[in-house]
């Protein structure tokens, strides 16, 4: 299958995919919040069963790890892209105050993921009505297995840990009974593609640009309130005032990272991230600009790309009219939908 | 800069101000306004708002800013992000309220 065929699948039906990029951590110990509070860049006002999204930084406030941190009583899970298990457990024994009694271990299980407007649908078949009716961001936990309701591709999204001896019968289950719903199997550059059209962040790409979340367009994900692995120098880049910031683009013609941004003659910025939507049939594109041509809604600025200028268009993220949005699980099924009554993919305000 | 393109981004920035006073005094979002970026989604952890604030939220867009919502089918895609609103506000509001 081919990687459009793939994001179809995820923005229409469902699709399933290995976790092995993420790292699910176990926070325990009377001293679990005290330890977590200080390296996580979010409030951690959360109650038993709710997750959220936010960031580990480093000291000069870089994006370290994307992280969703789950509150579980009193210990938490931290579900973790970025860096590998080992450099994340030595990040965070290492930055953890002295003397708190916290432990850090790896989640026992694998993780796999299910992607797509219906998969509530194909969740509800294969584990129950208690998986596919989980709110967003929260997670449940069943005998040995934790499945958590988050998702990067702005579709119904869940990470399922499934203890290891049972992950094949598991996954078997998704592909038999998948095949009512078109399940397809996608890659992690799929979803990547899904994240970077619904204006997700991606570590990986432009989570290394040395970029800070004022930059970044991230600070809904971290806190001015508390004091944290770096927030003194989150605070003083504010201060300071962020120079440039991320704004979303498409073209019609390819650009590629690191093309060079221009209005009229002069150059504004540059290409963080891009790649082809099959959905919108079109280049779409994470530029970083300088702060006074940070908008979206704009057409008047070009892509020095492969030798020439090709004309770009920045726009407002998310740049796809998720069917999620408009499928209930009150209401709707995969099997009964009407695809000549879902609003169009791309629309415009 | 381009004439032109300079009203655009005057409006732009004129009109996301606006939201982001919504935001903060009328739907009670515990930030600054600097610190509401653009492209911050509105629901779930983004800025933290739900069902209940969607309703304050688009009185507040008609009263400020004269939205006006053609048809009830615009209303789940424009109140995803800061940046939405934005862009519903410079298509179907007022267009004399960003100009002084």
């Amino acid at each position: 299958m081919s990687m459009d065929d793939e994001i179809r699948a995820l923005r229409t039906s469902v699709a399933l995919a290995a976790g092995d990029h993420v790292t699910c951590l176990r926070i325990e110990g009377e001293g679990a919040y005290e330890a977590l509070d200080h390296v996580v860049a979010c409030d951690l006002f959360l109650q038993d069963g709710q997750m959220r999204p936010s960031l580990l930084l480093d000291e000069e406030a870089r994006p370290f790890a994307d992280i969703h941190v789950a509150r579980d009583d009193e210990s938490f899970f931290l579900l973790a892209e970025g860096p590998s298990p080992e450099e994340l457990v030595a990040f965070l024994e290492k930055r953890f105050p002295v003397g708190v009694d916290a432990t850090v271990e790896r989640c026992d299980g694998t993780l796999l993921s299910l992607h797509g407007p219906y998969a509530w649908e194909l969740c509800t078949a294969v584990l129950g009505p208690d998986v596919g009716s989980l709110p967003y961001l929260a997670f449940y936990r069943a005998d040995d297995a934790v499945f958590f309701r988050s998702g990067k591709t702005g579709e119904y999204g869940y990470d399922l840990l499934i203890p290891t001896g049972e992950i094949e019968t598991v996954r078997e289950s998704f592909l038999r009974e998948g095949a009512a719903f078109d399940l397809a199997l996608a890659s992690l550059p799929a979803l990547e593609q899904c994240a970077l059209e619904n204006g997700f962040f991606n570590i990986r790409r432009e989570g290394r640009a040395g970029l800070s979340p004022l930059e970044l367009g991230l600070q809904w994900r971290v806190s001015y309130r508390k004091e944290y692995v770096g927030s003194a120098a989150l605070r003083a880049r504010r201060e300071a005032g962020a120079k440039a910031r991320v704004v979303w683009a498409v073209a019609g013609a390819p650009v590629a990272e690191g093309d060079e941004v221009f209005l009229d003659e002069r150059r504004i910025g540059h290409v963080l991230v891009s790649g082809f939507s099959v959905i919108r049939g079109e280049w779409v594109a994470l530029l970083l600009l300088d702060r006074p041509h940070a908008h979206a809604g704009i057409d008047r600025y070009e892509v020095q790309s492969a030798g020439e200028r090709r004309p770009i268009r920045t726009v407002s993220a998310p740049l796809i009219n998720n069917r999620s949005l408009y499928v209930s699980p009150q209401r709707h099924s995969y099997r009964h939908r009407d695809e000549a009554r879902m609003p169009p993919f791309v629309l415009s305000l | 800069m381009n004439p032109e393109l300079a009203r655009y981004i005057q409006r732009r920035e004129r009109i996301l101000d606006k939201v982001r006073t919504i935001l903060v005094e009328r739907l009670h979002v515990s930030r600054a306004p600097d610190e509401i970026d653009p492209d911050a989604p509105l629901f779930g952890t983004g800025l933290g708002l739900d069902s209940v604030d969607a309703v304050e939220l688009l009185v507040s867009m008609e009263s400020e800013l004269g939205v006006k919502l053609p048809h009830e089918g615009l209303s789940r895609p424009a109140m995803r992000t800061v940046n939405t609103l934005v862009d519903l506000a410079l298509a179907h509001g007022r267009t004399d309220d960003v100009d002084g």
